[in-house]
């Protein structure tokens, strides 16, 4: 399954500020047969603290070398990011995650911002299958909806 | 080489063939056979193109006897297996000038125990429209099938046949069938077949011999110890690179113009390595038999300061030497089979040997490198995805190694344009995530 981390989580799963489901996510990513990360664009930056965030640098480098990062080309996904908002469809301000999506086929997002959530759920920005959320602004610990949602395997277009 | 077929050698059991390309990666935990299949590539070479019975324990490969060779569970299944088999498919240049073209020829061979080393029995080429086949039925008599889709024919030849007693009975089946063409008006038929003009054509493409090849450069994962001073050597090329010393020492003094080029070459190399800035040979006289030393520069950010001997400097740099000499090479090696490159080299040193081997591969210089560093493959992966230099996704294969029990499985993996590792089983990657795992605390 394709999931896509938001920068606004990034410290929960790969900083020092990790909450349990962050760190829960983060396992799923990382063992054998687990996810696979969804990267490009302007999130690179923003997940490796361009560059300073070596937790994610050492993940993203070992999932690649396993296979398991879907990257698109940043060129791609700002095309994608302008054209949606040309449509003036997204009521959040990070509409290069939904490109990011809708691009890779990731359908599974970490985020805590209401906005972004709204519109990744919005069947008119993500759809077939339907974007889910993994977040921890309700509760940080590791709920049934979190495990269920990592057990799940449909969360990807292929 | 485009694939390998391997079936009961070493630790491979079941027919399994692995995918080649310009660069292949061999990856995977120690004792799974990369060496052996290392071994195994040259082996096939020696049979195929230089019509000689392979030596299994010849350096830097040593892997002994015909019973040490053969897959110790071959016996399975009731049936005690006597024989390995292996071999290539590959493209080969045929005809001249506008004629010329590239044919996908399939080369096998089976090796039995003779004398208790491997003896090639059966050897067989064959492309899509003809195939040629002998058997060694005993030391004296060989039995020769040949054929096309549509007919095959087939001959027994015993003692009286000069090229019983030769080893490259393939070789000589392949002329003695372009030789039949020659005896329908009347010359020496040695196959006694009888044969039409035109079913001759499909069989000359695979007649046609490929010993023009050079010899494939087989390196050693530990190479020579640097001296201080050198007295020249016969410079005959040997695993560890005893001889690259002489060899620089010889083209600087006989060969200004290629040295050159050689120098810029290392030098290009050693200042993205870090290993080094400028190589020299300092000579104690002009001819090339006197004695010489070998000295390195490692300039500061500011100055660039004077050169030292290379055995006062990191042993990185006489490690790597004889390996980028190679590659370098004004007459480089057709294949490249290497053993852990990384050995004694920092990780910068190691990720610009990666980007060396993308720069360098191609389908006429195939590299094959067996490697535990993360910093080689990862820099490949990234030079392909950033296409830094040539080297396209098709053109770099990772075969994983991977045990099960007592045999090995090689997974052929595949790269996408963005560099991804296409679908590798779960087991590729375990032990490096289990460690980032425990690292990060999880």
């Amino acid at each position: 399954m394709c999931a896509i981390v938001d920068a606004n989580v990034r410290d929960q799963v790969f900083g020092d500020a990790q909450s349990e489901a962050g760190k829960f996510f983060l396992d799923w990513l990382l063992k054998p047969g687990g996810g696979t990360l969804a990267l490009g664009g302007k999130l690179r930056n923003e997940l490796s603290d361009n560059g300073r965030n070596l937790r994610f640098m050492d993940t993203y480098r070992q999932l690649r070398l396993d296979g398991r990062v879907k990257e698109i080309p940043d060129g791609q996904v700002d095309a994608e990011t302008s054209a949606l908002q040309s449509r003036r469809i997204c009521r959040s301000n990070d509409p290069h995650v939904l490109a990011l999506a809708r691009l890779s086929g990731a359908r599974l997002l970490f985020a805590n911002d209401r906005d972004l959530c709204d519109d990744f759920k919005d069947r008119r920005i993500v759809n077939n299958p339907r974007g889910k959320v993994y977040t921890t602004s309700m509760r940080s610990s590791v709920t049934r909806v979190h495990r269920s949602l990592l057990a799940r395997a449909d969360l990807c277009v292929r | 080489m485009e694939s390998v077929t391997v079936k009961n050698f070493r630790c491979f059991r079941e027919e399994q063939t692995a995918r080649m390309a310009p660069l292949t990666l061999l990856v995977g935990e120690n004792s799974t056979g990369k060496t052996s299949f290392l071994a195994l590539l040259r082996a096939l070479w020696d049979v195929a193109f230089r019509q000689r019975v392979p030596d299994f324990r010849q350096p830097p490969y040593d892997l002994g006897s015909f019973e040490d060779i053969l897959h110790s569970g071959a016996a399975g299944d009731g049936e005690a297996a006597d024989s390995f088999e292996a071999g290539f498919e590959y493209w080969k240049l045929v005809g001249e000038g506008e004629d010329e073209d590239l044919k996908r020829v399939t080369f096998r061979t089976a090796f039995r125990e003779r004398q208790g080393v491997p003896y090639p029995v059966v050897r067989s080429i064959a492309d899509k429209n003809a195939w040629v086949t002998t058997l060694a039925q005993d030391e004296e008599r060989v039995t020769v099938k040949f054929g096309t889709p549509e007919r095959e024919w087939e001959r027994t030849l015993g003692p009286e046949f000069p090229l019983m007693r030769s080893d490259d009975a393939l070789v000589e089946v392949r002329d003695a069938i372009m030789y039949s063409m020659v005896s329908i008006d009347g010359g020496r038929a040695i196959l006694d077949v009888t044969i039409s003009w035109e079913d001759l054509q499909p069989f000359f493409a695979l007649a046609e011999r490929d010993d023009s090849l050079s010899y494939p450069y087989a390196g050693a994962p530990v190479r020579s110890y640097p001296k201080r001073t050198y007295d020249p050597i016969r410079p005959t090329p040997d695993p560890e690179g005893e001889y690259i010393p002489t060899y620089l020492a010889n083209m600087s003094r006989r060969n200004p113009a290629e040295w050159k080029t050689l120098k810029l070459n290392l030098e290009k190399f050693g200042k993205q390595s870090g290993l080094f800035d400028e190589i020299e040979v300092k000579s104690f006289g002009d001819s090339v038999g006197f004695p010489f030393q070998l000295h390195i520069g490692k300039w500061g950010k500011k100055s660039k300061g004077g050169t030292r001997n290379l055995i006062d400097v990191g042993y990185g740099v006489s490690q790597t030497l004889p390996l980028i000499t190679e590659l370098f090479s004004p007459e480089p090696a057709p294949l490249f089979l290497l053993q852990q490159p990384e050995v004694h080299l920092h990780p910068s040193a190691q990720a610009a040997l990666g980007t060396l081997f993308c720069e360098i591969a191609s389908p006429q210089r195939q590299l094959v490198v067996e490697t535990h560093s993360d910093y080689i493959i990862d820099r490949v992966l990234m030079d392909v995805r950033d296409e830094t230099t040539g080297l396209k996704a098709d053109d770099v294969s990772i075969l994983f190694f991977e045990r099960n029990d007592l045999d090995v499985t090689i997974h052929s993996l595949r790269i996408d344009d963005r560099a991804t590792i296409i679908d590798p089983p779960e087991s590729y990657r375990q032990f490096f995530l289990d460690e980032l795992r425990r690292s990060v605390g999880l």
